[in-house]
Order: structure tokens, then C-alpha cells, then sequence
């Protein structure tokens, strides 16, 4: 089997509402996937389904290809998750957090100290949790994850609240991760991020799935490449955008250069914002 | 079950107990109140000790415990551990029934050694301890957050905590504190001199009752948190089946332990008497002066024949197993002594024979509410002490009450 989660038609309902409509989704072995998409547009839903945290409305979910609703406690022996949320424990220390969950993963004792110093947090060792900036707290909650080697790794915002240099810090581990060959599902808000990071990504917006593809792909498909172009006219400056794909673009910016004095002429790649914003805009006009 | 996880669990939690802010506290005022009453009082109520120490630390901090993790969201993280939920919950719940038997044992023998039977504090304690940390554990169940939690915790720990201490004021309260197992873990550790006498054995009887009926209960709260996904607790058939069979079951416990009223009856002609055959105690009554009240709480039965005129005023017999064979000369003193700290004047002495040559002795006295008249006696199965209590210092109700009590002192049978 190539592919580590198979999603097919989940549904899931909290009694009237329906937080996730009649999805399927697969993730390929080794690859880093990112599920994209607006606030309430039920990612961290998703990701508590495919944990076994959720009772699925409908549909199947596979997950290393065992099911969720069979065999969910093999499949937390072989993954990890990190949630939304900072859930260590703050009365603890560093080493006490992630040396708790090795016993229950009963593993060898050194893999503690190990796993605090592939993630550089020896000079925290011995602090308490609660007096970590969020950033520390982060990399011990991946610490904890990854304590046990999983195949599969679930990070829920793995960013969110983080300054750049931790942000950067993290991306860097979530890289090293899937080097190792650990796949990587996770969610997030930072378009930049996931276009760098992710093998495939898809969109997701009020429970549906809107768009799957590679982040070119997407780019392609729904971003917009433009040329910005800046010239002077009765000693005003003055910008104009045009589109690539406007058939008589290169017409139009020498008419420009003919009546005025051009400034600069910009080429504008699609980013995966312009993704995010076509797709949720491009969904609320069809409502 | 692993053993490795539970370990693991129970260590952790162990931790937590002794570094959370709020555990401490919960552990600080049990022990310190009774520590501090010791040294003020020369003694705590034993009742308190026994009441504070299974209820605060086996309820309230089980519930803190649960809710604790449900709070911080930490559950979340170890759900998709190789831990599961029963595993998690019994090992909080195995600390919690550790903790809560240490600090009751070491206060109630530290404190009040020479009140309580040995042997049934040992057998009682532990069944009833379980029982209050498995309510402990639905109550954190129940509870998302522990905002949620002090709110209807610290309602259901009063509920739970002080019924048994103000029986004596109340009948009804009575009524609720004999349903619940601290009850009977204190008329256990209290009626030891008995041995295993039928009385014995029905409090154990009901104790292990409730203990079943709340075994059931706990199971199918767990059963639904388990299947719960959402954090608002939604009941389910099968929780609101299990908790009316356990309330049936404390319903149960408080009916079988209805206290063996006297009756009032009528002797010859207009001439009525109250008997109580439990306590072996018979005395001349008048239906329509009197209004009677019947009271138990710990392990006293009280009577009190109030004026119908003046509800106030009131005739009072208190009788009370004798196990530990204490003497007439004993109880004497102990009375005096209680009788000098209450700042009392006009202290009157004296000693008469009764029926049956029983040694009568007489106090009367007044302080600043009232004025008082009794007589104390023991015998060898039962501690009497038969008085009148009247607020009013110049009315005439006392006398009148005094007089009737002088009267009938004497042709009171035992
Ligand atoms: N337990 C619940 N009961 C009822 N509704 C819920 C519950 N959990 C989530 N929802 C709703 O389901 C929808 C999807 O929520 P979800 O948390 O999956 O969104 P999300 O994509 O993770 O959003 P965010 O980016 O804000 O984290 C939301 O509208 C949310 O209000
Ligand atoms: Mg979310």
C-alpha cells in the first residue's frame, strides 16, 4: 500500500450541523500533506477522526491501513499528534512531559534524553513547563509526538503563535521528519508555509473539500500571475495591473511606454494566498 | 489492565498531587482543621475527622483530578497514547483511595484513637472511602472544567460533607446523612465494643450495597464518557438507569436505619407514659402539655418533650449506648468539667438513688441563655442523661418544667 490515510466520504455531523461533508482524501506514503482552509472550516474535525477521537456520521477513514473505528489503539502505537491546543503538563518538567508518555509507550529510557536533545531543549531539561514561551513549548510537544518513531505524524497548526524564528525552527523538524521518512498530515493558516513545505495540499471550506493538487498545481490553477507596471503621467506616479494571461499584455505596456515614462515593470507570481483567497471568495459568490 | 501503564498513571498523578496549588490546599485544611481543633479543644469532633477526610480528600480531589485533565486538554494527548480511558481513570482512582485512606487513618488514629473501634475503623473505612472516590470520579466525569466543577462540586462535597454533622439539628438531615456510606463508616468505627452483632452487620451489609449499586453506576458513566465526543456530558438510558438504582439503594440505607421511635402510650385512665424499648427507658407523659421530638444523630438518641405553649422550653432525654462500660463516677466528672468551661453560675450539686438504685446525680446551673437542670446516670449498657433546657431565666415555664421533672424523676423505670 502506497498511500498511509485513505479517506472515503466522511461525514461527520455534531447533531444538526455538519462540521465535515462527504470528503476522500489520500495521503501517499512519505509525503507531507497540508489540509487547508478557512476558521470553522473543519480541519482540527478532521484530524480528530482520522485520531479516533471523533465517531464518524459516515463513511470510512484508513489510517496506515487499519481502521479507525477497528483498530484504533494500533493505530496510536504508530502514530503521533500534536493538537491545536499546548496540552502539557505545566506542574511537570520538560523531561518529566515527554519521559511520562515513554513509559506509557514503554520504550527504552535513554530515548528521553535523546529525543530532548534532537529537539535542543537541554538547557530546559529541568524547568516546569509553565514557564516556557510558546515557541519551547512547541518543541516539546513535537518532542513528545515523535518519541516513539511513528510512520505517521498528525500536527494541528503546528505554527500558529509562534514568532518567525521558531516558526522556522519548526519547518525545519517537520523537513528532518519526513527526510526519515515519517509522513506528515498537518493544518495551517500560513499559506507561505504550506506551499514551501507541502508535497500536496488540499482546500478545504465549510466541510468541503474545494481543491486538491500539487502547491504548482494550485498555483496554476487559481492563482493569478500579473505584471504590475509604473509609469509617470503629468508628474503623478501611476500603477497598472495586468494580468498574464490578458492576450494583448505586451500591446498594452508599450502603449504605456510610448504616451509616458515608465518607472518599472514587476512580474507578480501566484502565491498560495491568492489560492486561499480565490477559493474561499470563488465559494461565497457561488452561495 | 497493564500494570506498566497504571504505574506509569499513578506516578504521574502522584506528582501532580503534590505540586497543583489547589491539591495541596484541599489536603492542607483537612488536616489542618483537625489538627488545629485538636490543639485547641483538646479534641476534634471525631465525626469531622471522619466526615472531612473521606469526603474532601476521596471526593473532591478524585473529581479535581479528572476534571483536571479534561481542563488542560492533556486528555486529549493521552487518548491517543497507548493508554485508555479505564486505565487512566483506575489509576487517578487508586491514588485518590490511597491518598484518602492514609490521611483518614493517620488522623483518626492519631487524634481519636480512643473513640474508635480498631478493627471496624480498618474494615469500614476503605468501603467507604471507595464509594465516596468513585462518586469522586463520575462528579469529574461529569465536570468539563474545573469552573465547571467548583461550581457543582463544592455543592455535592456540602451534600455529601455535612448532613452527618448537623443531624442533631435536623430530622430530616438525619434522614439524608444515614443514606450516605460516611454514616455508616462512623456508627461502624463508633458501636465497635459489639464485635459483629446484627447491628454491625447490617451497616457493613448496606455498605457493601452502596458500594455495588455505585460500582454499576460509575461503569456505565465511564461506558458514556468513553463513547463521548463533544465536551458538553450528555446522559444517556444508561446512566439515568444506574443513578436511580443507586439512589434507590441510598434511599434503601436510610430506611433501614430509621431510628426505633418510643411510642406514647397510654398506661391507666388519663395517665399516658413515653417507652422507648431500644434504650429501656419509660417516663410519665402528658399528651396534651408536650409535643414530642425524636431525634438520632451519631450515636445518640434524643428525645425532647417541648411545651406546646412554649416551643422553647423542653424536657430532654439523651441516651446513648454505653460501649465503652463507662461508670456512673467517670460520667459524673466528665460532665462537671463540661459544666465549669461553659462559665456556669449558681452551680448546684447533688446526688440521689433512683429506681433500681441507680446513682441519680443532679446538675443545675445557669449561664447567660438560660438555666439548666439534669441528672446523669449510667448503667452498664446504657449512658442516660434526662434535663430541662429554658431560655427564658425569669419565666415561669422552668419551674413549672423543674417541678414536673422532680416528680416524675422518680417514678421513671429503666
Ligand atoms: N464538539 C463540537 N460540537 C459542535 N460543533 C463543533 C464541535 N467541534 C467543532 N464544531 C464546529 O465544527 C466546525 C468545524 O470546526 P473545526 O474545529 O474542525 O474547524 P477548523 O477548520 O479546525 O477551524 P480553525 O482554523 O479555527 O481551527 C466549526 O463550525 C465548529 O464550530
Ligand atoms: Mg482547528
Amino acid at each position: 500500500m502506497s498511500n498511509c490515510i485513505e479517506i472515503t466520504n466522511f461525514t461527520k455531523k455534531y447533531d444538526l450541523f455538519t462540521a465535515v461533508d462527504d470528503i476522500t482524501l489520500s495521503v501517499t506514503k512519505g509525503s507531507i500533506f497540508g489540509l487547508l482552509g478557512p476558521n470553522g472550516a473543519g480541519k482540527t474535525t478532521t484530524i480528530k477522526a482520522m485520531t479516533g477521537r471523533l465517531r464518524l456520521t459516515a463513511g470510512e477513514i484508513s489510517i496506515l491501513g487499519l481502521d479507525v473505528t477497528k483498530d484504533i489503539k494500533k493505530i496510536h502505537q504508530q502514530i503521533g499528534v500534536v493538537s491545536e491546543s499546548q496540552n502539557l503538563y505545566e506542574h511537570l518538567s520538560v523531561f518529566e512531559n515527554i519521559d511520562f508518555f515513554r513509559q506509557l509507550y514503554n520504550i527504552e529510557k535513554n530515548k528521553t534524553d535523546q529525543i530532548i536533545k534532537t529537539l535542543s531543549l537541554e538547557h530546559k531539561r529541568d524547568n516546569r513547563v509553565s514557564g516556557l514561551s510558546k515557541g519551547l513549548k512547541q518543541r516539546v510537544l513535537l518532542a513528545r509526538s515523535i518519541l516513539h518513531s511513528p510512520k505517521l505524524l498528525f500536527l494541528d497548526e503546528p505554527t500558529s503563535g509562534l514568532d518567525p524564528s521558531s516558526a522556522k525552527e519548526v519547518l525545519e523538524f517537520i523537513h528532518k521528519i519526513k527526510e526519515l521518512g515519517t509522513s506528515v498530515f498537518l493544518t495551517t493558516h500560513n499559506m507561505e508555509e504550506a506551499d514551501l513545505l507541502c508535497d500536496k495540499i488540499a482546500f478545504i471550506n465549510k466541510g468541503s473539500i474545494v481543491a486538491v493538487g500539487t502547491p504548482k498545481t494550485l498555483k496554476d490553477q487559481f492563482g493569478n500571475s500579473d505584471v504590475e507596471v509604473t509609469y509617470r503621467e503629468n508628474g503623478h506616479e501611476k500603477t497598472e495591473i495586468h494580468s498574464l494571461e490578458e492576450k494583448s499584455i505586451f500591446h498594452k505596456i508599450s502603449e504605456i511606454h510610448q504616451a509616458h515614462q515608465i518607472l518599472s515593470i514587476h512580474s507578480r507570481e501566484a502565491t498560495m494566498n491568492d489560492v486561499f483567497l480565490n477559493i474561499v471568495e470563488h465559494s461565497k459568490e457561488q452561495q | 489492565m497493564r500494570s506498566y501503564i497504571l504505574s506509569t498513571i499513578i506516578k504521574r498523578d502522584l506528582k501532580e498531587t503534590y505540586r497543583n496549588p489547589q491539591t495541596l490546599i484541599i489536603l492542607g485544611i483537612t488536616i489542618g482543621i483537625n489538627v488545629f481543633m485538636s490543639l485547641l479543644f483538646g479534641k476534634a469532633l471525631w465525626v469531622m475527622t471522619f466526615s472531612m477526610s473521606l469526603v474532601m480528600v476521596g471526593f473532591t480531589i478524585t473529581s479535581f483530578m479528572i476534571t483536571e485533565e479534561k481542563d488542560k486538554l492533556t486528555l486529549d494527548a493521552l487518548l491517543v497514547s497507548p493508554a485508555s480511558y479505564q486505565e487512566i481513570l483506575f489509576g487517578k482512582l487508586f491514588l485518590t483511595f490511597s491518598i484518602t485512606l492514609s490521611v483518614t487513618f493517620s488522623l483518626i488514629f492519631s487524634l481519636h484513637h480512643e473513640e474508635v473501634s480498631v478493627l471496624h475503623t480498618l474494615l469500614s473505612v476503605p468501603l467507604g472511602a471507595l464509594v465516596i472516590c468513585l462518586f469522586g470520579v463520575v462528579v469529574g466525569l461529569i465536570c468539563q472544567t474545573q469552573a465547571m466543577l467548583s461550581g457543582i462540586g463544592t455543592i455535592l462535597m456540602l451534600a455529601l460533607f455535612l448532613p452527618e454533622l448537623l443531624a442533631s439539628a435536623n430530622v430530616y438531615l438525619g434522614y439524608f446523612a444515614r443514606a450516605l456510606p460516611t454514616h455508616h463508616v462512623i456508627q461502624l468505627a463508633s458501636l465497635g465494643k459489639e464485635g459483629f452483632s446484627p447491628l454491625i452487620l447490617k451497616h457493613y451489609g448496606v455498605l457493601v450495597l452502596s458500594l455495588t449499586a455505585t460500582i454499576f453506576w460509575v461503569s456505565s458513566f465511564i461506558k458514556t464518557a468513553i463513547s463521548q465526543e463533544s465536551h458538553k456530558w450528555k446522559f444517556d438510558r444508561r446512566n439515568k438507569v444506574t443513578s436511580f438504582i443507586l439512589l434507590m439503594t441510598l434511599v434503601f440505607s436510610s430506611v433501614v436505619f430509621l431510628p426505633l421511635k418510643g411510642q406514647v402510650l397510654q398506661t391507666s385512665g388519663n395517665s399516658y407514659s413515653y417507652q422507648n424499648t431500644q434504650y429501656k427507658l419509660s417516663i410519665p407523659f402528658l399528651p396534651k402539655k408536650f409535643e414530642l421530638k425524636e431525634f438520632s444523630f451519631q450515636n445518640k438518641y434524643v428525645v425532647k418533650f417541648h411545651l406546646i405553649d412554649r416551643p422553647a422550653d423542653y424536657i430532654y432525654i439523651s441516651m446513648q449506648k454505653n460501649n465503652k462500660g463507662i461508670s456512673s463516677k467517670e460520667n459524673y466528672e466528665e460532665r462537671l468539667l463540661k459544666v465549669r468551661k461553659e462559665d456556669a453560675i449558681n452551680l448546684n450539686l447533688s446526688r440521689s438513688i433512683g429506681a433500681n438504685e441507680v446513682v441519680l446525680d443532679r446538675f443545675e446551673y445557669e449561664t447567660q441563655k438560660g438555666k439548666y437542670l439534669y441528672y446523669i446516670f449510667s448503667t452498664k449498657d446504657f449512658l442516660y442523661k434526662i434535663g430541662i433546657e429554658a431560655s427564658n431565666v425569669e419565666g415561669e415555664s422552668y419551674s413549672y418544667l423543674r417541678e414536673y421533672l422532680q416528680k416524675y424523676i422518680q417514678q421513671m423505670t429503666l
